[in-house]
C-alpha cells in the first residue's frame, strides 16, 4: 500500500483473516499436555453457613485427581480480594473475601470445593458427588430494606449492609438555587441490574513449573498485567514469576475487568497438583459470577424556572454492591459526579450510599457510572419540560454549556476539555427529520396512536486518566499507559501496548497511528499487546474508554521518540546539524534541499551499525509512558423514534439517529462499529434486559440466555449515523474515546421515546427494562 | 445437532468455507462491512448466512432478520451483520453465472 493518509480512513481490520475463517485463538483453544481439569462447586443459596463438606465419593471417583477445599488454599493464597476506591476513597465496610467460602456463602454461586480431574466431563460428574450441608440464612435482597437497622446481614455478624456512604456535595449548596425556583420535580428512577454477556465466557489455564517456579496463565482478560499483579501477590510470587497472556477475547464490556476467584484458585490448583490445569466457565456460572451492571436507584430532584433555565439537583445514588465490594464497584459512583450532563447548574447536591446484599457484586459494565447519570439527567430534563409545557429540545438548547465556555469546570471541580451540544443535537435533529416527527406524532395521536420521539443530549468522561486522579483511586497505581516500539534493522516496527483489545480493532488503529507517523507501508508495523512477558512492564488493560485515548497517545509518544534519535543519526549521515533535519513521509532530509534525504529504513539500518554518531547507542526503540493532563469528554445527540402497541405493550423502534462527537477519528468504520454495538447494549437495557433474582430466597432466576433476554437481530433497528468533529485539546491526537458512548446515550433516548408516547395517558416516567408487561399495566391502570 | 444425526451426510464448518487464501465471499462481505468485532459469533453468523443464501439467494432484510434469529452477537448491533449478508448476496448472485455452486453447508 502507498503511504498516504492512513489516519481517518476507512482500513479493514487486519485482526478479521483469522477470525472470519475460524482461526483466531480464544482462550477454550488452548491446552497444555497433561492438563487436568477443574470444576467448582457453587452454593446453592443466597446466604448460608456452611456445616459440613463429605468429599469421599467424589475423592472415589473416576479420572479424579483431587478434591479441594477452602483449607487447601490457605497455605497457596494470601490476602483479601482487591477493592479499589475508585470515586469512594475511604468505605465503611468492605467485607473479606478470601476465593473459595470457609465458613459462610454470600451469593448463590459462590465456590466452595474444586474438583481437578483428567478430563471435562469427570470433572463435573465428581463435582455433583461432592455433599454440603449448608445451614440457611435470610438473604439480603432489598435495597430500602437493607438500609434499616434491624435488616438482616448480608454477612454474619457485621454491623450493617453499608459498605460506603459518601455525601460529595451536602443539600446547602443547593438551598439558593431551591428558594428560587418556580418548579420542582422529583422522580425516583431505577437502573435495572444488568449482566455483561460476553459471547465468550471467562476460562483460566494455568501451568506452573515446580522446578522453575514459574507460572504461565492464559485467559480471556480486558487487564492481563492486573491479574498478573494481584495473582502473584497472592500466590506469594514474584511478578517476574508469572506471565499472562490473554489470546483473542470473545467480548468483555467490563466483566473481564476485575480479579475473580477462579483467576486465583486455577493456578493455586496447578501449583498444588503439579500439573496443569484449565477450566472454562459455563454460561450459568457466567450468568452467576461475572460481575453484574448498574443495580441502582436513584432520588432526585430538579428546581428550574418558568422559562425552563435549570437551577438545582439533588441526588442520592442507591447502588446495589452485591455480596462483596467489587474491584471497582464504587467507580459507579462516578454517576453522581457526572450527573449534570451537558447543562449548567447553580448547584448539584450528590450522594452514594453502597448496600451490600447476598447478590453476585456489581462491577463495571459498559458506561459504568456515566449511562446512570445520562440517564437520570436527561429524563430529569424532559420531566421539568413536560411540567412546563416546553419542547425537550428547547429545553435543552436553553441550559447546554456552550462552546465558548471550554474548558468548563462543572459543579464537581472536573474539567470537561471541550464540547460542542448544540452542533450535534441539530445534526441529529435534521438526520432525525424532527419537525416532521413531530406533526406525523399529531396525526397519529388523533388516531389513538403511542407514537414517541426521546432525546438524549449526552456527555461523558472518559480515558481514565491523569495520575493525580487515578493514583489515588486505585491504591496507588496510576491509570496512565505504557508502549514501546521497536524499530527492526530492516525497518519494521513491532508496537507493544499495555492496552488489550476484546473486539475494538487496536491491531489495525494503532498500526494507522503508527505508520502515518513514520511515514512508513502501513504492512510493515505490527501491534502486539496482552502478554505480560513483551513490551513494557506495567500495562493497564482496555476500559473506561481508554485504549486510544491514553494507550494510543503512549504509542505516539513512543514513535516521537524513535523520530528523534532517527533525526539525529540522519543528521550525522547527512552531515547536517540536527536542527536542521526535517522529517516526513518517512524521509529525513535537510530544510531546503529534500533531496539530500535519508529514508527511515535506511536509517533504521544505520542504527545498527557501527558508523553512528558520538555517544549513541546502537538500535532505534523507545518505551513512552503517557499520563494525561485531563479526562477526555467525548459528547452527542440521539433521537430514539418508537410506537408501542396499544394493545399489547410492545415497543417497535422506529427510527435510531446518533449523531456522536469523539474528537478526531482514526478508523470511520470502526467507530460507528463502537456506536451500533453500544447502542444496542442500551436498548437492551431500556427494552428487555433485566436481571432477577427471587426478592425472597435470592435465587437467580435469569441464570440463562433463555430467561435472561439479550437481544437478538430481529431486535436492533437500523441506525443512521453521523459525527462531528472536535478534538480533544487534552492529547496530541485530539482523540476521544467511543466504546462505551451508545450504552451511555442510548437508553436516554429510548425512554424518553416511551415517556413521550404514552404522555397523552398522563404517564410521565416509567421504569427500565420497558417491557410489554410492565407497559401494558401502566397503560391499562392509566386508562381507568 | 448431534454428531451421529450427521452420519453419512456432508457437512461444512467455518475452517472450509475459503479455498486457501480465496475467501467464501460470506466472509469477504463480513471482513468489507465491519460484520464482527470480537469474532467470537462469526463463525456462527457466518455459516448461518451460507445457509440462509443457499436457501434464498435475495433475502430482504426481514428475511435476513428471520434467517438469522437463532445467533446471537453482543458487540455488533448486527447493523454490519445485515449490511454483510445483503452485500454477500449481491456478490454471489452476481458471480452465480459464473461460479455453479457458491455456498455451501447447512445441508
Ligand atoms: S462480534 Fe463479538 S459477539 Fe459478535
Amino acid at each position: 500500500m502507498a503511504v498516504t493518509q492512513l489516519v481517518g480512513a476507512k482500513i479493514h481490520r487486519r485482526e478479521d483473516p483469522r477470525l472470519i475463517t475460524g482461526h483466531g485463538h480464544y482462550i477454550d483453544d488452548f491446552t497444555r499436555q497433561g492438563a487436568a481439569y477443574a470444576a467448582f462447586v457453587r452454593s446453592p443459596f443466597a446466604h448460608a453457613r456452611i456445616k459440613r463438606i463429605d468429599i469421599t465419593d467424589a475423592s472415589k471417583a473416576p479420572g479424579v485427581v483431587g478434591v479441594f477445599t477452602a483449607r487447601d488454599f490457605k497455605g497457596q493464597l494470601a490476602g483479601t480480594h482487591p477493592a479499589a476506591p475508585a470515586f469512594v476513597a475511604e468505605k465503611k465496610y468492605i467485607p473479606e473475601r478470601f476465593p473459595i467460602a470457609e465458613k459462610e456463602v454470600c451469593y448463590q454461586g459462590e465456590i466452595v470445593a474444586a474438583v481437578l480431574a483428567d478430563s471435562k466431563a469427570q470433572a463435573a460428574d465428581a463435582a455433583n458427588l461432592i455433599q454440603v450441608e449448608y445451614d440457611e440464612l435470610p438473604a439480603v435482597m432489598d435495597l430500602e430494606k437493607a438500609l434499616d437497622a434491624k435488616s438482616p446481614k448480608a454477612h454474619e455478624g457485621a454491623a450493617d449492609n453499608i459498605s460506603w456512604d459518601l455525601t460529595y456535595t451536602g443539600p446547602e449548596v443547593t438551598e439558593a438555587a431551591f428558594k428560587e425556583a418556580d418548579v420542582v420535580v422529583k422522580e425516583r428512577i431505577l437502573q435495572n441490574r444488568l449482566a455483561p454477556v460476553p459471547m465468550e465466557p471467562r476460562g483460566v489455564l494455568a501451568e506452573y513449573e515446580t522446578y522453575d517456579k514459574k507460572l504461565t496463565i492464559w485467559m480471556s482478560s480486558q487487564n492481563p498485567h492486573f491479574i498478573r499483579l494481584f495473582v502473584s501477590g497472592s500466590m506469594g510470587l514474584k511478578e517476574s514469576q508469572v506471565r499472562v497472556i490473554s489470546p483473542d477475547v470473545g467480548g468483555g464490556f467490563g466483566s473481564k475487568i476485575s480479579p475473580y476467584p477462579e483467576d486465583y484458585l486455577v493456578p493455586a490448583l496447578s501449583r498444588l497438583s503439579e500439573r496443569p490445569v484449565k477450566w472454562i466457565e459455563t454460561r450459568t456460572e457466567s450468568m452467576q459470577n461475572a460481575t453484574h451492571g448498574r443495580g441502582q436507584f436513584y432520588d432526585v430532584e430538579v428546581a428550574a424556572k418558568k422559562d425552563g433555565t435549570l437551577l438545582g439537583m439533588r441526588m442520592t445514588q442507591y447502588l446495589d454492591v452485591g455480596a462483596y465490594c467489587g474491584t471497582f464497584s464504587a467507580f459507579q459512583a462516578c454517576a453522581c459526579l457526572m450527573a449534570g450532563g451537558a447543562y449548567k447548574w447553580k448547584g448539584i447536591s450528590a450522594r452514594t450510599i453502597g448496600i451490600l446484599t447476598n447478590r453476585v457484586p456489581t462491577d463495571p459494565y459498559r458506561g459504568a457510572g456515566r449511562p446512570e447519570a445520562t440517564h437520570l439527567v436527561e429524563r430529569m430534563v424532559d420531566l421539568v419540560a413536560g411540567q412546563l409545557k416546553l419542547d425537550p429540545v428547547a429545553i435543552r438548547r436553553k441550559n447546554f454549556i456552550q462552546p465558548k465556555e471550554f474548558p468548563y469546570t462543572q459543579n464537581f471541580g472536573l474539567v470537561v476539555d471541550s464540547g460542542d451540544y448544540e452542533k450535534s443535537l441539530d445534526r441529529a435533529l435534521e438526520l432525525a427529520g424532527y419537525d416532521e416527527l413531530r406533526k406525523k406524532q399529531a396525526d397519529l395521536r388523533k388516531q389513538g396512536r403511542y407514537f414517541g420521539i426521546g432525546l438524549s443530549t449526552w456527555i461523558e468522561l472518559c480515558g481514565f486518566g491523569p495520575s493525580a486522579a487515578t493514583a489515588p483511586a486505585t491504591g496507588g497505581i496510576a491509570l496512565v499507559e505504557s508502549a514501546q516500539v521497536r524499530v527492526t534493522p530492516t525497518g519494521s516496527v513491532i508496537v507493544y501496548t499495555g492496552t488489550h483489545a476484546h473486539g475494538q480493532g487496536h491491531e489495525t488503529t494503532f498500526s494507522q497511528i503508527v505508520a502515518d507517523q513514520l511515514g512508513v507501508p502501513y504492512e510493515s508495523v505490527e501491534l502486539r499487546h496482552g502478554d505480560t512477558a513483551e513490551g513494557t512492564s506495567f500495562g493497564y488493560g482496555t476500559y473506561g474508554s481508554r485504549s486510544l485515548a491514553v494507550g494510543g497517545v503512549a504509542v505516539s509518544k513512543a514513535v516521537g521518540k524513535v523520530i528523534d534519535k532517527g533525526k539525529k543519526l540522519a543528521a550525522h549521515m547527512l552531515e547536517a546539524a540536527e536542527e536542521d533535519i526535517v522529517f516526513e513521509r518517512g524521509s529525513f532530509h535537510v530544510k531546503g534541499s529534500p533531496d539530500k534525504s535519508k529514508a527511515f529504513g535506511e536509517v533504521a539500518f544505520a542504527s545498527y551499525g557501527m558508523n553512528l554518531p558520538e555517544g549513541m547507542e546502537q538500535g532505534l526503540e523507545a518505551v513512552a509512558y503517557f499520563d494525561p493532563p485531563n479526562l477526555v469528554w467525548p459528547f452527542g445527540a440521539h433521537v430514539a423514534v418508537v410506537e408501542i402497541d396499544a394493545e399489547t405493550g410492545h415497543v417497535q423502534l422506529e427510527k435510531y439517529v446518533a449523531v456522536d462527537d469523539c474528537g478526531n477519528i482514526i478508523n470511520p468504520m470502526i467507530v460507528d462499529g463502537q456506536i451500533h454495538g453500544g447502542v444496542a447494549q442500551a436498548i437492551a437495557q431500556a427494552l428487555y434486559e433485566e436481571v432477577v433474582y427471587d426478592e425472597e430466597t435470592g435465587q437467580l432466576k435469569t441464570g440463562t440466555l433463555l430467561d435472561y433476554s439479550i437481544p437478538g437481530i430481529g431486535e436492533i433497528p437500523a441506525m443512521s449515523l453521523d459525527h462531528t468533529v472536535t478534538p480533544s485539546p487534552t492529547n496530541d491526537l485530539g482523540v476521544k474515546g467511543i466504546g462505551e458512548a451508545g450504552t451511555i446515550a442510548a437508553s436516554a433516548a429510548v425512554i424518553n421515546a416511551v415517556c413521550d408516547a404514552l404522555s397523552p395517558l398522563g404517564i410521565k416516567h416509567v421504569d427500565m427494562p420497558a417491557s410489554p408487561d410492565r407497559l401494558w399495566n401502566m397503560m391499562k391502570g392509566a386508562r381507568k | 445437532m448431534f454428531a451421529v444425526q450427521a452420519e453419512g451426510k456432508s457437512l461444512t464448518t467455518i475452517e472450509g468455507m475459503a479455498k486457501g487464501e480465496e475467501l467464501h465471499p460470506i466472509q469477504q462481505a463480513f471482513w468489507d462491512e465491519h460484520g464482527l468485532q470480537c469474532g467470537y459469533c462469526t463463525p456462527g453468523f457466518i455459516m448461518a448466512a451460507a445457509y440462509l443464501l443457499a436457501q434464498n439467494p435475495n433475502p430482504t432484510e426481514d428475511e435476513i432478520r428471520k434467517g438469522l434469529e437463532g445467533n446471537l452477537c453482543r458487540c455488533t448491533g448486527y447493523v454490519n451483520i445485515i449490511k454483510a449478508v445483503k452485500s454477500a448476496a449481491q456478490t454471489m448472485s452476481g458471480a452465480a453465472g459464473k461460479k455453479a455452486t457458491v455456498a455451501a453447508g447447512g445441508n
